[in-house]
């Protein structure tokens, strides 16, 4: 008996063992670099311990504050939109009318396996006011929007998760459309239900547990989203996109070298990561346990 | 007839041993340095970490001369600019002694200096071949880019100045003289003058994008202005002075006239927006020209003039910027990488140099018949450099090169950007950025 209780733990120890040292160690340092004051580049024996001080400086710093608006704006604009589109598209796909729905999907994936870095060089062309792409087509239109001003930039990075990340929620929804009985639908066909009563009581219902893994994917992404406005925006025009990582990164790195600051805000996003998940997490076995 | 045979065999042997001769003479000196260190460093192998750059093209090209003439190995790691900044700290403070030379953007001197991460090398530059010619290269970059506390840290392998181009047909074609524009109001005018003229017009082409990008454009207008971030020599900070509050208003008035989306120009965007024809004028670094006469990319090749930078009220003033050979502190191969920087910055192989595609940092060359009539911007950089290094002389740093700076640049980027964008007017902005930058002195 004892020997079956041990087996487990051999075959699960190499992975822990990488867990412990790719993750756990990182994780741990980290919240010990957000308790000192140290620079990049000085010794490290030169670092001097600060409690919880880079704590208090973040969290009155104006933008630190700035970027967790952002941060929040960024995150429910671009699920929700991709949420309402990949559903949109889901439904599509899954009519049994649609031809070439192989080739529809493979179309889709072409976003998702652009690096996201790519994408945003890729479109900070597309959104040049003078030569890209979007201009020229919106001229016939008559409109010219500055897609990098103060008001607009924000909307560039959004659009550019949207089209990279849209049909991800779209093919998790199709999948989970696929796989939904039909019996419910045929005895709602039977009573007479319209296709909206058919959405909100049946489908969307049925299908809550797939929604919130995508919404719970997309998110956690869109929370701690970087590569997309490092290459687009740069964080700008002045403080326009400046979302938490970039605040990490902009505050540890690039030139400014403040490791403790960026530490304690990276530990900040981290806790606000986890605690979202969780709830999500919550809310999802609840429901697969009424289900 | 065997006779005449032999005579021009004969002649033809001489002919090919006089041009070797010739040719040999020229790298005489060369070859026996190259023998010398052939025999004491052959095959060593060194770590050049490097961002992409034109010069760094220019010396991947001279590198196969290099270690067949020296026997010395040499690995490139090129990356992005931002990203190299970074990288040679995150190597030095793990001290992996992984890179041997590193290339150094002048505004990291100061920093770098403080961090030892970066060794002097004024040593060294006294045991320099005679062929090397440290003297010849341009004062405004010696001075102004390589060196820090009077130790040199750097060779300057690639120094630029600011510089306003033209389109030549577009001035003509308004009767709108070049010269008529002395001062910064007459640049003002004349970027008003343009802006809209044409249908898809703009008037000046310059960088917006927050961070160095815009400081680089603000700069331009702050010292001709009375403007500065420091009283001459000291800690005060005058970022904040009425001048220098002046002189970011002007730049944000000049950039009414700015291509559409400059708030997010890098100097990528600036010249591409000028090489489309859509600007007038373009007012940025010297190292870009290449870019303007390249007939593959550029529609407005060969229809550009270039003038030097305009008179403000407190005189002239042009930016020096540019970047460094340096040896890391961490390298365990010092000798062997002063070898590369000698034989990649001299003087006997600058014209191969510039040939290949690197950015001249040599009076010689910037004076050479055959390279002016080629480079028909030289003079103009010429003449920039003059004003630069007006500055330079009068002790002040375009940018200062203090272990402060890449902070202080954050600061002023993100503050003159909230002004660009009108969040905030230019005394309110800069106030803020004067008591940012008080604080890290303290």
């Amino acid at each position: 008996m004892r020997k079956s209780n041990k087996a487990p733990f051999i075959w699960l120890a190499p992975s822990l063992i990488v867990l412990f040292l790719i993750t756990i160690i990182p994780t741990l340092f980290l919240f010990y670099t957000s308790s000192v004051n140290w620079e990049l580049g000085l010794p490290w024996s030169d670092r001097t311990f600060v409690g919880l001080q880079n704590y208090l400086d973040i969290f009155r710093d104006f933008l630190f504050q700035q970027a967790v608006k952002r941060t929040i704006v960024y995150t429910v604009f671009s699920v929700s939109t991709e949420f309402v589109f990949g559903y949109i598209i889901a439904s599509f796909l899954s009519r049994k009318s649609v031809r070439w729905k192989g080739l529809l999907i493979g179309t889709l994936i072409i976003p998702m396996t652009v690096t996201p870095s790519i994408a945003g060089l890729i479109w900070r062309l597309y959104f040049n006011p003078n030569y890209g792409i979007i201009n020229y087509f919106l001229h016939f239109f008559k409109i010219a929007p500055d897609w990098y001003s103060y008001s607009l930039a924000m909307s560039s990075v959004i659009i550019v998760d949207v089209w990279q990340w849209t049909p991800f929620v779209a093919l998790i929804l199709f999948a989970g459309l696929s796989a939904l009985p039909s019996t419910p639908f045929e005895a709602a066909l039977v009573d007479g239900a319209s296709k909206l009563q058919i959405m909100r009581y049946i489908t969307l219902p049925l299908l809550k547990p797939i929604i919130l893994i995508a919404i719970l994917l997309r998110g956690m992404d869109a929370l701690k989203m970087f590569d997309v406005v490092f290459s687009l925006t740069g964080g700008g025009p002045a403080d326009a996109t400046e979302l938490l990582s970039m605040l990490v990164y902009r505050t540890g790195f690039y030139q400014t070298g403040m490791i403790g600051l960026a530490s304690a805000i990276a530990v900040v996003l981290l806790v606000v990561i986890i605690l979202i998940s969780q709830l999500f997490i919550k809310i999802l076995g609840e429901k697969r346990e009424e289900v | 007839m065997k006779k005449e045979r032999l005579i021009l065999s004969l002649i033809l042997i001489l002919l090919m041993l006089f041009s070797c001769v010739v040719s040999f003479a020229k790298t005489d000196e060369l070859q026996i340095w190259a023998d010398q260190v052939k025999k004491k460093m052959g095959g060593s192998k060194i770590t050049i970490a490097a961002a992409t750059h034109p010069s760094i093209e220019a010396f991947k090209k001279m590198t196969p001369q290099f270690e067949k003439l020296t026997g010395i190995k040499v690995a490139w790691d090129t990356m992005e600019e931002i990203y190299l900044h970074d990288k040679i700290l995150t190597e030095h403070v793990a001290r992996t002694g992984r890179y041997d030379v590193i290339m150094m953007d002048v505004c990291w001197i100061g920093e770098f200096a403080k961090k030892q991460v970066a060794i002097p090398l004024d040593t060294y530059l006294q045991k320099a071949p005679k062929w090397y010619n440290y003297d010849d290269i341009v004062p405004a970059y010696r001075k102004g880019l390589g060196v820090f506390n009077n130790k040199i840290y750097g060779i300057p392998s690639a120094g630029e100045s600011a510089f306003i181009a033209y389109r030549r047909d577009l001035f003509e074609k308004y009767g709108y003289n070049p010269n008529s524009i002395k001062t910064y109001d007459d640049l003002l005018a004349a970027a008003k003058f343009f802006n809209g003229k044409e249908d898809g017009l703009f008037g000046i082409s310059m960088r917006g994008r927050r961070g160095h990008h815009i400081v680089y454009g603000w700069f331009q207008t702050l010292y001709p202005m009375g403007g500065s971030v420091f009283a001459s020599g000291t800690n005060n900070v005058t970022i904040n002075s009425p001048e220098s509050i002046k002189s970011l208003e002007y730049f944000v008035d000049l950039m009414q006239y700015a291509p559409r989306g400059i708030e997010n120009f890098s100097h990528e965007e600036a010249t591409t927006t000028f090489m489309q024809g859509q600007a007038a004028m373009w007012f940025d670094a010297t190292a870009l020209a290449p870019w303007i006469e390249d007939e593959t990319k550029s529609i407005v090749a060969g229809k550009v003039g270039y003038m030097a930078p305009p008179t403000g009220p407190s005189g002239s003033a042009a930016a020096v910027a540019g970047w460094n050979l340096a040896i890391s502190s961490a390298s365990k191969n010092k000798d062997v990488a002063w070898k590369f920087i000698t034989y990649m910055t001299s003087q006997l192989t600058a014209a191969e140099y510039v040939e290949s595609g690197g950015v001249v940092t040599r009076t010689s060359i910037l004076n050479d018949k055959n390279f002016v009539s080629r480079y028909p911007y030289y003079p103009q950089i010429v003449e920039s450099l003059e004003m630069a290094n007006v500055l330079v002389d009068k002790g002040i740093d375009w940018r200062p090169r203090i272990p402060e700076w890449p902070r202080i640049g954050e600061i002023l980027g993100l503050n003159a950007s909230l002004v660009l964008t009108k969040q905030l007017n230019a005394k309110d902005a800069l106030n803020n950025a004067a008591r940012d930058i008080k604080a890290l002195f303290k």
